[in-house]
C-alpha cells in the first residue's frame, strides 16, 4: 500500500535525523584523527598512534545500532573511532592519548587501550588477534546470563592469520555464541598485503569453516555497512548464533605514525592506490547521498564541520588542561 | 736446622708480636703444627712449623715485638746447623724472609693477611657477625673466624665474647703481665703493665665512646620504697621458689614509666635521626669477675613482673656462668645499673650506647623525712639517677620519667595490674 | 573436619563455590564428560550441567580467552589447564590480557578468573610435561600465584582464589593429589593470600618452601633434628603476594635460610626470596642463603638422570649443613 505524504515525511525525518547523526560521527572521527598527529608532533601524545581515516563507516554503520550498555564492543589498537562511537567523550579520549588523569583509562592505557565499560566498550587491544579469544569469553558470558545481547568484536585482516583467532572462532561456532565479528579488511597487515599474507584470501570461507555464517560487504559505504550489520545483529539476537562480516575498506594514512611520518607506506602501496581509494571516501559518499535525498545542504554540512571542529578543539583544551596522573597512583590497579 | 722467622702477613706489616708460644723448647713439632700465635696490627694469626723436628730454641719471648723476617725460633730438622747468631744487625731483610720464611700461615682472616687491607672492612665476616661486632665494639681482627674460608660467623663472635682466659687458647697471651723495665729508673718504685682482658677492652672502648660521643646530663630523685618492699615481701611469701627482687621490680617499673614517657626508649642514629623503639628491652648490668655484662630482659612492656623476674634470674645466672648468647646481651633499649646492694648511696652511670638513658640505682636507707606539716617520720628511701643523652632528652623529659617511676614504685601494686 | 585427599579438597572447593555463587563456572579440556584428567572435576558436570561445566577443545588460547573474556564481562570462571605445561600455548591471553586489563583500564575492568591445574615434576614425563614454572607468572604484575601444599590449604586457597577479584594462577601439584589431610567443614573456609604458615618450629635454620617443596623441607628437618639441628619450616602458600614478614621474622631468629623449590634455579622464586632476605635482613645473615632447586636442564627421561635433576630432601639437608659450616 502506498504511503501517505505525511507518513513518508515522518519516515524521512527519522532517516534524516539518523543519517545526520551518523554523518556527524564520521566527521568527528575524521577531524579527531586529523588532529592527533599534530598533537603527537607537539610531543603531547607519545607511543604508537594508529588512525582510522577512511574506515569510519565500519564504526558509524554498526556501533550506533547497539544497545549500550548491555552489548559489548572489543576492538584493536586502532580504536579512537570505536571509543567515540560508543559515546566516550572526545575529551576523555584525547586526555587518554595525552596521558592525563582524566583520560578514559586514567592515563594508564594510552592510544591503544581506550576503554569505557559503562558504555559497553571493553577496550582496544594491542595484540593482533588478541580480542578474538576474549570475545569468546564475553559471548559466553552473554549466553550464560541468557540475555539477547551481542558482543561485537573488531579485528583486522592480519589477525586472520593468528592461531588464537581460529581457536576462538571454532569455539564460538561450536558453542553458538552471540558474537558479531567485524573483519576490518583495510588490505594491509601493517605493511603486508592480504595477497602476500594468506593462501586463502576468502575470509568468509574461513569463518564458515568454523561454523560461523558470514558475508563480505563494502566497508566504504555507510548505508551498506549499516544494512548488513542490522541483518547480522537481527540474526544473532534471534538465533543466538555468531555472525561474521568482512568489511572491505582502506586506511588513508600509514599503519601508524611511524610509517606515516616517513611515508614508509610507499614501500607497500602507491600514492595512486591511496588516491583511488579516496575517491570512494565514505564521508563524501554519505554527504552526496544525503544531499541527493535532500537530507543535507552544503550549508548544513559546513555547520556540522564547524561544530565538530569546535568539539575536537574543546577536547584538546580539556586534555591539555587536565592534570597528569598522580605519581602515587603508579601501583594502583595492578590488582583489583 | 731450620729458622722460623716472623712472617710478613700483609703489605703493610713491618713487625709482629709473639702473643703466645704454643710449643716450648724441646717439644717435637710436625710440619703444619701451630707453634705460636702472632699479633699484628690487624689480626692474631697462628704460625705453623714448616719442618718436622724439635723446637730447639725460642728466640723471641712472648710479648716481644720484632721486625718481619727476624728469626723467632729454631727447629732441628736434622739439616745443617743454623748460622743464626741473634737478631740484631744481622737480622734478615723482609724481602729475604718472604722467600725463606719456613712457616705456614694459618690465619683466621685470610683476606686481611693476603691483601694487607688497611682496615677491618676487609675482614671476612657474615653480615650478622659484622653487625654484632659493630654493636658490641669488637675489633674484628681479634676474632677467629671458623666459618667457610675463615669467615667470622655468629658463633665466633659469641665465643670471643664469652671466652675466658682458661678455656680459650687465643686468650692466653692477653693476660700475661709484662714487667715494665724499659724506662725503669732508680726513682720509680716499679709497676706492672697489665694487658686488658677482652671484656675489659670492650668496656674500655664502649664507655670511652659513650662519654666522648654522648652529651650526658644527670637528674636524681629520691623514691620512698616502704610500700614496694612490703609488696615484694608479700609476693615472695607466696612463692619462695621464684623470689621477686627489688631489681625485678625496678625493671618492671622502668618499663611502665617508659610506656608513659616513650622518648626515653630511643637512640640517636648515625644519620642524625632519632629512632624511637616500640618494644622495651631493658638491660640489667651484672658485675662479674672480670668486668661487667648487661643481659637484656626483652619486651618488658608486655611482660608481667613474674615473667620479668624469671627472665632476669635466668639471664643473670647465665651472665655469671659466662654462658650468655650474643642476642641475650645485645639489643637493649634502656639499662639499669644497681649498686644498692653494694652499699652505694648514689652514683651516676655511663649510658650504654646506643640507648638514650641509663638508671643508676643506689641503696635503700632509712631516713628521717619531714612531712608537709613539719612533723617527722622515718621512711625507706632510695636515690636513683638518670643519665640521659641530651641530643634526645631534655631535663623536663628526664624529670617526667623519674616522676612516673616514682609514682609506680610508691604505689607499687600498679605493676601487678 | 573431614579427612580427604588433596584433589578431593580441590573438588570440594569448586563445588562449594559453584553452589554459593551462580557466576562461577568451570571450563577446560575433559573436565566434564571425561570427569577430569586427574578426576579433580569428577561428578561436577552431572551436578551443575553443561553450561557451568564446559568441555573445551584442546585449544589453550581459546580456554584462556573464554575465561578472561567472561571474567571481564562479570562471570567468575575457573579454567583448568590439563597441565601447566600446556598453558604456554595461551601465554598471550594470560600475560597480555588477563594480567593487564585491570591496570590498562585504570581499574575500570576487573578480571576475576582462576587458572588452575597440575604443575610439578617427576614420574618420567620428560621435558615437555615435567616442569614447574611459577616464576613466569610471579614475574608478571597482575597475577596472584598460589601453590598449596596441604589439602586444607588447597581447599581454602582455591575458595579464596575464586572469590578474589584479580586473576589467580593456582598451581596444584600432581604429586600431591593423592595426599590426605583434614579439611574444615566450613563452607566459608578460606585461606587468606600472603599469609605464610610455619609448619615446624626451629631455631637453627629457616627452610622456605611451597607446594611439594614443603615436603622436602619437612623431611629434611626431621633428618636434621636427629642430629640436633632444629629447622623452622615455612610454607609460603602464595608466591604472589609473598609473605616476606614471616620469612624475615624467622631468619632473624635462625640467621640462616634455605629455599627449596622444584622449578629451575635460574631467575626463580628462590632467587627472589634470597634477594629479599638480603634486602630486608642483610645483617641478620650468618651464612649465604642456600637454594635447593631443579637442575637447569629440560627434564630428562632416563630415571637416573631425572633423579639427578629433581631436588630432594637430602639436598636440603646438605644445604642446611652448608649454612651451619
Amino acid at each position: 500500500m502506498a504511503k501517505t505524504v505525511a507518513e513518508r515525511s515522518s519516515e524521512d525525518d527519522i532517516q534524516r535525523q539518523e543519517l545526520t547523526e551518523l554523518y556527524r560521527l564520521m566527521v568527528l572521527i575524521r577531524r579527531f584523527e586529523e588532529t592527533v598527529y599534530q598533537k603527537f608532533h607537539e610531543a603531547k601524545i607519545g607511543g604508537y598512534l594508529h588512525r582510522y581515516d577512511g574506515q569510519e563507516a565500519l564504526v558509524a554503520g554498526i556501533i550506533p545500532q547497539l544497545q549500550l550498555p548491555g552489548d559489548y564492543i572489543l576492538c584493536t589498537y586502532r580504536d579512537h573511532a570505536h571509543a567515540l562511537a560508543c559515546g566516550t567523550s572526545p575529551g576523555a579520549v584525547m586526555a587518554e592519548l595525552m596521558g592525563r588523569a582524566t583520560g578514559c583509562a586514567g592515563g594508564k592505557g594510552g592510544s591503544m587501550h581506550l576503554i569505557d565499560p559503562e558504555n559497553g566498550f571493553l577496550g582496544g587491544d594491542g595484540i593482533v588477534g588478541g580480542p578474538v579469544p576474549v570475545s569468546l569469553g564475553v559471548g559466553y558470558a552473554i549466553k550464560y546470563r541468557g540475555t539477547k545481547n551481542v558482543c561485537v568484536c573488531y579485528f583486522g585482516d592480519g589477525a586472520m592469520n593468528q592461531g588464537g583467532v581460529h581457536e576462538a572462532f571454532n569455539m564460538v561456532g561450536l558453542y553458538k555464541l552471540p558474537v558479531l565479528y567485524i573483519l576490518e579488511n583495510n588490505q594491509f597487515a601493517m605493511g603486508t598485503s592480504v595477497s602476500r599474507s594468506t593462501a586463502q584470501p576468502d575470509f568468509v570461507k574461513k569463518a564458515e569453516a568454523h561454523g560461523i555464517r558470514g558475508e563480505r560487504v563494502d566497508g566504504m559505504d555507510l548505508l551498506v555497512v549499516r544494512e548488513a550489520a542490522s541483518r547480522a545483529l537481527d540474526h544473532i539476537r534471534t538465533t543466538g548464533e555468531p555472525y561474521f562480516l568482512e568489511l572491505n575498506c582502506y586506511r588513508y594514512v600509514g599503519h601508524g605514525i611511524g610509517d606515516d611520518n616517513t611515508k614508509g607506506w610507499q614501500t607497500y602501496r602507491t600514492e595512486d592506490e591511496v588516491a583511488e581509494w579516496k575517491l570512494r571516501d565514505p564521508i563524501a559518499k554519505l554527504r552526496d547521498t544525503m544531499e541527493a535525498r535532500g537530507y543535507l545542504t552544503p550549508e548544513q554540512a559546513e555547520k556540522i564541520d564547524e561544530e565538530v571542529r569546535e568539539e575536537v578543539h574543546a577536547a584538546i583544551v580539556f586534555a591539555e588542561s587536565s592534570p597528569e596522573p598522580a605519581l602515587d597512583s603508579l601501583y594502583d590497579h595492578v590488582y583489583s | 736446622m731450620a729458622e722460623i722467622r716472623m712472617p710478613k702477613m700483609g703489605d703493610g706489616m713491618e713487625e709482629g708480636t709473639i702473643n703466645v708460644w704454643l710449643k716450648k723448647e724441646g717439644d717435637a713439632v710436625t710440619a703444619g703444627d701451630p707453634i705460636a700465635e702472632v699479633e699484628t696490627d690487624k689480626a692474631n694469626v697462628e704460625i705453623s712449623a714448616y719442618e718436622t723436628g724439635t723446637l730447639t730454641k725460642i728466640v723471641v719471648a712472648e710479648g716481644q715485638t720484632v721486625p718481619v723476617g727476624a728469626v723467632i725460633a729454631l727447629v732441628n730438622d736434622g739439616g745443617a746447623p743454623s748460622s743464626f747468631a741473634g737478631n740484631g744487625t744481622t737480622a734478615s731483610k723482609p724481602e729475604a724472609a718472604a722467600s725463606t720464611a719456613p712457616v705456614l700461615l694459618e690465619t683466621s682472616a685470610p683476606a686481611v693477611v693476603v691483601t694487607g687491607a688497611s682496615s677491618a672492612e676487609r675482614v671476612k665476616a657474615s653480615p650478622l657477625a659484622r653487625r654484632m661486632m659493630t654493636d658490641l665494639n669488637v675489633n674484628a681482627s681479634l676474632v677467629t673466624g671458623t666459618g667457610p674460608g675463615g669467615r667470622i660467623v655468629e658463633r665466633d663472635v659469641a665465643a670471643y665474647l664469652t671466652s675466658t682466659p682458661v678455656t680459650a687458647p687465643v686468650q692466653v697471651s692477653v693476660v700475661t703481665p709484662v714487667v715494665g723495665v724499659e724506662h725503669a729508673t732508680p726513682s720509680t718504685t716499679g709497676y706492672e703493665d697489665i694487658k686488658p682482658t677482652r671484656m675489659r677492652d670492650a668496656i674500655a672502648r664502649r664507655t670511652q665512646q659513650s662519654t666522648q660521643q654522648i652529651p650526658h646530663f644527670y637528674t636524681t630523685m629520691v623514691i620512698e620504697m616502704d610500700r614496694a618492699l612490703a609488696m615484694i615481701k608479700e609476693l615472695n611469701k607466696d612463692n619462695p621458689e621464684g623470689k621477686v627482687t627489688v631489681n625485678d621490680l625496678l625493671v618492671k617499673a622502668c618499663a611502665i614509666a617508659i610506656g608513659r614517657v616513650p622518648e626515653v626508649n630511643s637512640s640517636w642514629t648515625a644519620d642524625n635521626t632519632i629512632r624511637r623503639y616500640h618494644a622495651i628491652h631493658v638491660g640489667v648490668a651484672v658485675g662479674i669477675d672480670d668486668g661487667l655484662i648487661i643481659p637484656v630482659v626483652r619486651d618488658c612492656g608486655t611482660k608481667t613482673l613474674r615473667q620479668i623476674s624469671a627472665d632476669a634470674k635466668a639471664l643473670i645466672g647465665k651472665a655469671r656462668s659466662g654462658s650468655l648468647k650474643p642476642d641475650e646481651f645485645s639489643g637493649s633499649t634502656f639499662s639499669i645499673s644497681n649498686l644498692g646492694m653494694m652499699g652505694v648511696d648514689q652514683f651516676t652511670a655511663i649510658i650504654n650506647t646506643p640507648e638514650a638513658a641509663i638508671l643508676a640505682v643506689g641503696g635503700v636507707s632509712r631516713d628521717y623525712v619531714v612531712n608537709a606539716d613539719d612533723s617527722v617520720r622515718i621512711a625507706s628511701r632510695m636515690k636513683v639517677t638518670l643519665s640521659a643523652d641530651h641530643r634526645i632528652l631534655d631535663g623536663v623529659v628526664s624529670a617526667k620519667f623519674l616522676n612516673e617511676l616514682k609514682k609506680v614504685l610508691e604505689a607499687p601494686f600498679t605493676v601487678l595490674s | 573436619m573431614a579427612t580427604m585427599r588433596y584433589l578431593q579438597a580441590i573438588r570440594l572447593a569448586i563445588t562449594e563455590e559453584m553452589e554459593r555463587d551462580p557466576n562461577v563456572f568451570l571450563c577446560g579440556e575433559d573436565v566434564g564428560q571425561y570427569q577430569g584428567t586427574y578426576r579433580v572435576t569428577e561428578g561436577l558436570l552431572q551436578k551443575f550441567g553443561a553450561m557451568r561445566v564446559v568441555d573445551t577443545p584442546i585449544s589453550e588460547i581459546g580456554i584462556a580467552g573464554l575465561a578472561t573474556g567472561s571474567a571481564m564481562a562479570g562471570l567468575r570462571p575457573v579454567a583448568e589447564f590439563m597441565t601447566w605445561s600446556f598453558a604456554l600455548e595461551a601465554m598471550d591471553q594470560l600475560v597480555n590480557h588477563a594480567a593487564k586489563i585491570t591496570y590498562m583500564s585504570g581499574g575500570r575492568i576487573h578480571c576475576p578468573v582462576v587458572f588452575r591445574g597440575p604443575a610439578g615434576v617427576g614420574t618420567q614425563l620428560s621435558a615437555q610435561h615435567s616442569q614447574s614454572m611459577e616464576s613466569w607468572y610471579a614475574h608478571t604484575p597482575g597475577f596472584k600465584v598460589v601453590m598449596p601444599f596441604t589439602p586444607a590449604d588447597a581447599h581454602g586457597l582455591l575458595k579464596q582464589a575464586i572469590r578474589d577479584d584479580s586473576p589467580v594462577i593456582f598451581m596444584e601439584h600432581a604429586g600431591l593429589y593423592g595426599t590426605h589431610g583434614e579439611v574444615p567443614d566450613d563452607p566459608d573456609h578460606v585461606v587468606e593470600f600472603g599469609k605464610a604458615v610455619v609448619r615446624r618450629k626451629g631455631k637453627d635454620c629457616t627452610l622456605v618452601g611451597y607446594s611439594r617443596g614443603v615436603l622436602m623441607c619437612l623431611r629434611a628437618a626431621e633428618t636434621l633434628a636427629a642430629e640436633g639441628i632444629e629447622c623452622e619450616v615455612i610454607d609460603l602458600r602464595t608466591i604472589v603476594p609473598l609473605d616476606m614478614d614471616t620469612v624475615v621474622e624467622s631468619v632473624c631468629k635462625t640467621h640462616r635460610a634455605v629455599i627449596a623449590q622444584e622449578e629451575w634455579r635460574n631467575v626463580s622464586v628462590g632467587s627472589e626470596i634470597a634477594a629479599r632476605i638480603y634486602e630486608m635482613a642483610f645483617d641478620q645473615m650468618d651464612a649465604p642463603v642456600e637454594r635447593v632447586a631443579g637442575a637447569d636442564v629440560p627434564m630428562p627421561y632416563a630415571k637416573n638422570l631425572e633423579r639427578a635433576a629433581i631436588p630432594t630432601d637430602s639436598d636440603v639437608v646438605a644445604a642446611v649443613k652448608r649454612t651451619l659450616a
